[in-house]
């Protein structure tokens, strides 16, 4: 039997050539700007694609990869598994661009279908790509390899994807991933969904200085509700309505000085929509020059509306908090002391978390997605034993 | 009641008289509904109409807002059309629907003249028949019963523009010298005035002086290429001599006042609304540059709907229309620009 723990990569597709492709692109990146981004999703992708991360995502994403093939004694070769359909929200951010890259280290060739109502960044960013590079694999795999598409959902091409692909990997509601669940598809296919997921900020109000304040604006302004790893509640532990207001006032107070740009007219008049609704459900609002954004302070059990650019922030016992998380939790995001551990070890043993990380790592990208190893998916293991 | 329901919509303007009513519609509904109260709670004092608390208008999308006060009749809520997929709820009790009503018959009798005719509605008789609810496009419908002899309602089925009773038309063009017909915007257009008329309806219709309403906005006339120029000879050439075409804004959070189109291309405020345009960033009022539409009205009794923000954006322009209309005017510039909501999974 071939050990399960050495694993090689499949010569028909060099991932460390594809990466450079990659890192070349982010040089000229750095240089120019398409007018589809917004300063801080360009920033975002350019530190996604520092060096470092790309091969660092091979390396220990793919799993502990020994070397290329040919190699002595048993090994598992990893091979891609063909097709992958993406099926991107119609709320695009990075998100078409992220999976676009992390999925191009796989070798697989890629059908990407954008929203149909939304200005999706995966094409703009593609043709930056195609325009910015000078040749090279990576050149040819996004020419010959990755297919982009817009339709309705009603187009028969929906069903023409799934029926394609042996990997399909879909963003967006619990009921549109059913759907394309129920389409015809290989035998041999395996689904990844990531539907509506939350997540939250867990801090011991007397760590949150202004550094850490300036890190949750930067964490949660780049998606505001609408991320799945972004803040959608600050959870003050064994903190009072005191502090939570003193922290929406701060936070409002550094706001501008943290996102300079001054927001969409739309956000903005979002932002005001979501005060009116915060306040006539109870919370009291706390707002950021520009309506950039609405700090709402209420008590746990308070519903907040779901409006882009609105943070709650509460206040609850840790026993009280791990009671009350939603059954859809992803991230908690902490700025925990020595309570740190004590939060950690109650919240792994009675939730359904899936990540536990650092405020400033909310969004950061890794192997796991939603606690899937998302690498996994997307190999098939040959088992080889000369 | 409104004083100034009392005056000619576009004679001189009392805004004393309208800050006082305005004034004391806040108070009313702060008083009479908690959710107004909680949002309201920090606003300053009013010394003018942009001291006017104002709700944004996607409110009453999320919340079902009333207005508890004596002697108030329990009435039916007003949906309006959605396109995103979620109604505006109004709550229409009986005195605001009675005031509503006065407001739009002398808007209306203004613009069109107070002879009464036969209305013709691009609507199914069918939408009429949801209890407790009524339609944005029914209501705008019947806004002008006042100024209808008869109501034919000219479509089989409401989704279907193309389900046009063209014979009852004919028979209502031949009975008579003048009507009106109105619908929504793109249904006037799909059903009417890019249609093929039967031989009989253009043989009548060229003997029949029509007033064309419509209301409900571009959006997808635009996604046709249809500009207003197109859109209103292809109504008008078929129809007898001083036929006319009325374009006006309105939407049901302002339910009772509408803002028709003016020969010189500005709306007009009846003196019984106002308007202020605002900055989306900081609210501050703005004459004479692009920003925020707020409307309000003396009417609104019922719920808060007295003071709006709009998502659509409009220019205040200073001075006398050239139109020969008196009080505010402003030009309506469209919707808001969406912004891209950019996160991830939860669509």
């Amino acid at each position: 039997m071939s050990d399960q723990r050495r694993f090689v990569l499949s010569d028909a597709f060099d991932s460390f050539e594809l990466a450079r492709g990659w890192e070349s692109l982010r040089s000229r990146m750095i240089r120019q700007q398409p007018e589809e981004f917004s300063r801080p999703e360009w920033a975002y992708l350019i530190s996604f694609m520092a060096p470092s991360r790309i091969e660092a995502v091979i390396r220990h994403g793919f799993g502990p990869l020994e070397a290329s093939y040919p190699v002595e004694g048993p090994f598992c070769l990893l091979r891609p598994r063909g097709e992958v359909a993406l099926w991107l929200p119609n709320n695009v951010s990075l998100l078409g661009p992220l999976t676009l890259i992390l999925v191009s280290l796989t070798g697989n060739r890629i059908t990407a279908k954008g929203g149909s109502r939304s200005e999706d960044l995966t094409r703009p960013f593609i043709e930056f790509a195609l325009e910015h590079l000078e040749g090279g694999l990576l050149k040819d795999y996004l020419t010959e390899q990755v297919r982009y598409e817009v339709f309705e959902h009603s187009s028969p091409e929906m069903a023409a994807m799934a029926k394609r692909a042996e990997v399909r990997i879909f963003f967006g509601s619990d009921e549109a991933a059913a759907e394309i669940e129920n389409l015809p598809h290989p035998i041999s296919s395996s689904g990844v969904y990531f539907t509506d997921r939350t997540s939250e900020v867990w801090a011991d109000a007397d760590l949150l200085d202004d550094e850490a304040l300036t890190t949750l604006i930067k964490v949660f302004a780049i998606y505001g509700q609408a991320g799945c790893t972004s803040p959608h509640r600050v959870v003050l532990l064994d903190g009072d309505v005191g502090r939570a207001q003193e922290v929406a006032e701060r936070v409002c107070a550094l706001f501008s000085s943290v996102i300079t740009e001054n927001p969409h007219s739309h956000t903005a008049s979002q932002s005001f929509l979501g005060s009116q609704l915060a306040k006539a459900a109870g919370f009291s609002c706390s707002i950021a020059p520009n309506h950039a954004a609405v700090l709402a302070v209420g008590p746990p059990n308070l519903a907040a509306p779901r409006v882009s650019q609105l943070l709650p922030v509460t206040w609850s016992s840790l026993e009280e908090r791990i009671e009350s998380l939603p059954e859809n939790i992803q991230t908690i995001g902490h700025v925990l002391g020595e309570s740190g551990d004590r939060a950690l070890h109650a919240v792994l043993s009675r939730s359904s978390i899936k990540r536990f990380v650092p405020l400033s790592r909310m969004h950061d990208f890794g192997p796991i997605w939603d606690g899937r190893a998302f690498f996994e998916e997307l190999f098939e293991r040959v088992e080889v034993d000369q | 009641m409104s004083k100034l329901l009392a005056r000619e919509p576009y004679g001189p303007r009392d805004d004393d008289v309208l800050l006082a009513e305005l004034t004391h519609l806040t108070e009313h509904h702060d008083g009479g509904c908690a959710e107004y109260r909680a949002i309201a709670a920090d606003a300053g004092p009013i010394r003018s109409v942009e001291d006017v608390p104002f709700l944004h208008v996607e409110v009453f999308k999320e919340l079902r807002l009333e207005t508890s006060f004596e002697g108030q009749e329990s009435g039916r809520f007003l949906l309006s059309s959605a396109t995103s997929g979620r109604h505006s709820q109004i709550r229409l009790d009986d005195k605001s629907s009675q005031l509503q009503s006065e407001s739009t018959k002398k808007i209306f009798s203004s613009l069109l003249g107070e002879k009464q005719r036969p209305l013709i509605v691009l609507d199914s008789v069918t939408s009429l028949r949801q209890r407790g609810k009524i339609s944005a496009r029914i209501a705008a419908a019947l806004s002008l019963r006042p100024l209808a002899s008869d109501l034919l309602f000219a479509l089989d089925d409401p989704e279907d523009p193309s389900s046009m009773r063209w014979e009852a038309i004919e028979a209502v063009l031949e009975q008579n010298d003048e009507v009106l017909v109105y619908g929504f915007s793109w249904i006037l257009w799909t059903s009417w005035g890019k249609a093929e008329l039967p031989n009989r309806v253009a043989d009548a219709i060229a003997q029949t002086r029509v007033s064309f309403v419509h209301s409900g906005g571009w959006k997808k006339l635009e996604a046709e290429a249809v500009d207003r120029d197109r859109f209103d000879e292809a109504l008008l050439s078929p129809a007898a001599p001083l036929s006319t075409v009325l374009d006006y804004y309105g939407l049901v959070e302002q339910v009772g006042v509408i803002y028709p189109l003016c020969e010189s291309g500005y709306r007009h405020v009846p003196v019984w609304a106002d308007v202020v345009v605002r900055d989306s960033l900081t609210h501050q009022a703005l004459v004479g540059s692009p920003g925020q539409i707020q409307l309000l009205n003396s009417l609104a009794w019922g719920a808060p709907y007295h003071s709006v923000l709009t998502e659509d954006q409009g220019v205040i322009e200073p001075g006398p229309c050239p139109c020969g209309r008196s009080g505010r005017r402003f030009q309506l510039l469209g919707r808001l620009p969406r912004a891209e909501v950019r996160g991830c999974a939860n669509v």
